[in-house]
Order: structure tokens, then sequence, then C-alpha cells
């Protein structure tokens, strides 16, 4: 314990949790402009993604109420989603193959309570 | 009948022409020698020679690790490897491991080219020496991740953060019992709750001690549920836990997208030594969010991770051989491990008690926990405590946030660790 420099234990400690914390905030600012960015980009006010963020829960209509309305409008209209009529096969059967063939794996497997 | 009795005699004759020259020869061999060699060769006559008895030890505690892994379902796809090649080291006279290979923190080139003095487990332990394994299996990671609870809500890095002061207080903590530098760095880390980031980091810092701070920190991993109630529920009010938050932003493809890259390039720069970890955590998301590689992506969350998984749990396993698990260190180890843990824990929930004193909408503190970055479980313990408090609040989407996070958290962590003590 005497042959430990605690002066560079704590700089390394210090140093450590700094970079952390500086590295994830300026992530945290990074990520705010690249989000900024892509919303100017897509013709997006700065209001209405403001507005899109400040919905709370104790706002009405909430989120779960926003979700139960359209979910009436859905049955009362009685609307379907559109159908792209593209009928695809997603091969589902495998190969045979000894290593994974069930027939080498049954066993007679006795009843018991 | 007689001549049946004249044609085995003839036979008989031409048989014994055909043996006797060998055995001539066999009468050189000594073989009451050969038999006591045989019997000297076997693993039971090794288990007498010297401290080799110690062996039943560790093949005792492989023992206690398969129930732990097949019983008790404590990460069992990690568990059960590692105690595997544990049992597989820690049997005499087998050679399948030499620890002498890699001494010094060095790989022995020279050594492998005799085969002869090589076993499998020394093939196999190289992925973990050269760093390999665990920048696979971070891949595997990152095409698992969604990083969308993160970009909605980015103040979540803090939290990440925050649960990565367990790796720092645990590394002075470390030292204060007399390890070494390179030895509380490797301890610390188990603070992280990431398993390939805590192998990446000993293997390249203090290999020796890879067995117990494998086993802590997977072991620990899985007691996520039984460890962090108690710290959460005693750092927070009852008030506190009922805090529902407010309902995350839908996050566009784009900045799914766009993130990973962001992150890659923006870490390596400022710590290059953490690119390995973050590079290949973000090249599997990549793939993940861009939709175009569904054949990689789904190659590496599954085939290229379980193969990697079982060479991993293996090897490390390995290097768990009697002389260096059998010690006071390990226990120590495993001491400070649940206590790097327990820190992780409460320095999320208290920053995150911290951040309410200045936010308009409050956050949750026990989504701060799930800072620990033992993805998915430590989120889905904040949402059961949540909901223990008020059964209505769904913290779950909330704490993926800090979880994610903690992942590039404690991988920035190991990179200055590295960047310091390597």
């Amino acid at each position: 314990m005497l042959a430990i420099n605690w002066g560079y234990a704590l700089l390394v400690t210090g140093m450590g949790i700094g970079t952390v914390f500086l590295l994830l905030v300026v992530l945290i600012w990074v990520i705010s402009l690249q989000t900024k960015a892509i919303h100017a980009g897509s013709g997006l006010t700065k209001s209405v993604t403001h507005a899109q963020t400040t919905v709370g829960t104790d706002e009405h209509p909430t989120p779960h109420e926003q979700a139960a309305i359209a979910m009436a409008m859905h049955l009362y209209l009685d609307a379907h989603d559109e159908e792209p009529h593209v009928i695809t096969i997603q091969e589902v059967e495998r190969r045979y193959s000894p290593w994974s063939s069930k027939i080498y794996s049954m066993r007679n497997m006795t009843m018991t309570k | 009948m007689k001549q049946i009795k004249h044609y085995l005699f003839r036979i008989a004759a031409f048989a014994g022409l055909l043996i006797a020259p060998f055995a001539a020869r066999a009468e050189e061999v000594d073989l009451g020698g050969s038999i006591a060699k045989f019997l000297n060769d076997t693993g039971f006559a090794h288990l007498s020679d010297g401290n080799n008895w110690l062996c039943l030890v560790m093949i005792a505690v492989a023992c206690l690790l398969f129930y732990l892994a097949i019983v008790r379902k404590f990460e069992p796809l990690l568990l059960l490897p590692i105690a595997f090649g544990m049992l597989l080291t820690n049997l005499p006279g087998a050679g399948l491991y030499h620890a002498e290979l890699f001494e010094g923190g060095h790989v022995h080139w020279a050594d492998f080219v005799d085969a002869n003095n090589v076993g499998l487990l020394d093939y196999l332990y190289l992925g973990v020496k050269l760093g390999i394994y665990p920048c696979i299996i971070f891949i595997g990671v990152g095409a698992m991740t969604d990083f969308g609870p993160l970009l909605a809500n980015p103040k979540s890095f803090l939290l990440g953060a925050a649960a990565q002061i367990g790796i720092f207080a645990t590394f002075l903590g470390a030292l204060a019992i007399g390890f070494t530098y390179a030895e509380a760095g490797s301890i610390g880390i188990i603070g992280g709750a990431d398993g390939p980031t805590a192998i990446y980091l000993t293997s390249k810092l203090s290999p020796s001690l890879l067995g117990p701070i494998a086993v802590a920190a997977y072991s620990y991993m899985a007691l996520v549920p039984v460890i962090q109630p108690p710290i959460m529920k005693m750092l927070t009010t009852q008030k506190e836990r009922e805090i529902v938050m407010q309902q995350l932003r839908m996050v566009s493809k784009t900045e799914k997208i766009i993130f990973p890259i962001v992150v890659t390039v923006f870490v390596s720069l400022l710590l290059p030594s953490a690119a390995p970890l973050i590079g290949c955590l973000m090249l599997g998301n990549l793939m993940r969010e861009s939709g175009v590689v569904e054949r990689l992506s789904k190659t590496v969350q599954n085939e290229l991770m379980n193969i990697t998984t079982i060479f991993l749990g293996i090897s490390v396993g390995a290097t768990a051989t009697a002389s260096a698990f059998l010690n006071l260190q390990t226990l120590a180890i495993l001491l400070i491990g649940i206590l790097a843990f327990g820190l992780g824990s409460a320095g999320g929930v208290l920053l995150a008690k911290f951040m309410n004193l200045f936010l308009k909408n409050k956050i949750n503190p026990l989504i701060g926990s799930a800072g620990v970055s033992a993805v998915p479980m430590a989120a889905r313990v904040s949402q059961n405590v949540g909901q223990e408090a008020n059964p209505g609040n769904f913290l779950l989407m909330h704490a993926m946030g800090p979880n994610v996070a903690g992942v590039i958290g404690s991988a920035v962590a190991a990179g200055i660790l590295l960047s310091f003590l390597g």
C-alpha cells in the first residue's frame, strides 16, 4: 500500500471520471446538433419539434388517450390497411442433414409421474 | 474330421511362422515397465504429484458453476462454457492449457512451433489474448441494441456516465488493499457490468486475473436483480419511485443510421484506445439500423456471436488454473467486485436525483441504476422496481437509454484505463 503513488492513482481516477463525463456530455451536444440538422433538413420547424417533445402524460389528450381515439375511429370507420397484394414465400423448410435429423435423436421416453 | 484337424494344424503352423519374428522382437520390450508407464501417465497418478490435489478443488468449483448455470440459470450462456473450460484445464496430465505460453502478459510465439507442447485451449486462448473475441461479441451486441431511447433522451448519457463511477472508486479500493495499478484497473472494470469489456481490459492489463474477474463479472451480472433493488430502494423515496416520465419522442431512421458513424469517429479520435470496442459495437449497430445487410446483421447476432461465446467461455475458464484461482486474491476480487456493482448502481441513481433538482420534467431516479451496462437486465430491474411503487408506470424504454449509454460508457472507461495503465 505504501508503494502506491496515491497522487497518480487520484489523477487516473479524476481524469478517468472527467473524460467519461466530458466525452458523453459532448456526445449529447453532438446528438442534439445532429437531431436539429436532420429536422431542419426534413423541413420540420423548431416549434413543431418542440411541441412534439413536450407532450407530457399530464396534458390532454395524453398519448394513451390519443391511441384510444385512433383505435375507436379506426373501428368506427371500418378502415383497413391497404394490402400490397404481393405474395412472397419464405422458405422455412431446412435441408436434410444427419446432424440435425429428428429421426436420429428420437428416444423412447418412459412416462413418469 | 481328421482332415479338418489336419488343416487346422497347418494353419496354426503357418500363423506361427508369421508371428515368430515379431515375438522375437517383443522379448526386448519390458511389458511390466510399459504398464507401469501407462499407469503413471494417467491423470489419477498425477493427482498425487505436488499440489495437484488442488485440481480436485478446482473441479469442485467448476461443478459449483455448472450448478449455478444449469439449475439456477445464472448467465448460463457464458457460465457453462467457462465452467467447462475450468474443468478441462484442471485435469492433470491432459495438457490442454499452458499458462507459461502467455507468461509476462505476452504470447510466446516461439513456443507455439512445437505442436506437441501446445494444447487445444492454448490456440483458443489466442482469441482472448489478441482481443479478438470480445470485439466480435461487441459487433453482435451492437446489432442487437436499439439506441433509439438514448437518441430520444440524450440526457441518459449522463446516467450512463455516472454509473461508471463504480469502476474508478473500485480502482482506488483495489489499490488500497494491495493490488497493482494494472490489477486494480482490471478489478474496477467489473463495476461496468460488461463481460466482454471486462475480459478485453483484463487480457491486456493483467491476464493472470482473467479467470477470477470473468467469473466475478458474469456471476454478478446474473445477480443484478438481487443486488440492485435494495440499493435503489435505499437511495430513493416512495414519491421519487412513483414519478411517471413523459413519453419518448419518435426517432427517425436517419438519426439511427448517423449515430453509430458519428460516435465511432468522435470517440475514436478522442480516445483511440477505446476504438476497437466502440468501433465494433457501432459496426454491429450500423448493420442493424441500415437495413441493407440483413443477412450480416442476423449472422453477427446469432451464429457468429454464439460461436465466439463458446470459444470465449472455454478459453477464459481455462485460465482459472488452481494456482491462479485458489488464493486470497480471488476472494478479494469477488468481494470488491460486488462493491463495484453496488457503487455503479448507486452512482446512477444519485445523479438522477441530482438532475431532478434542475429539470422541469422530472426523471425517475430508478432508471439511473440501469447505467451499469448489464443489458437489458438492469433496465428490467428498473421497470420492476418502478412498477412495485406505481403499477401503472412503464420505465422500461426510459431505462434502456441509460442502459445502452452504460455500454458506451464502460467501453470508454476501459479505453481510459488502458491508455493510462496499459
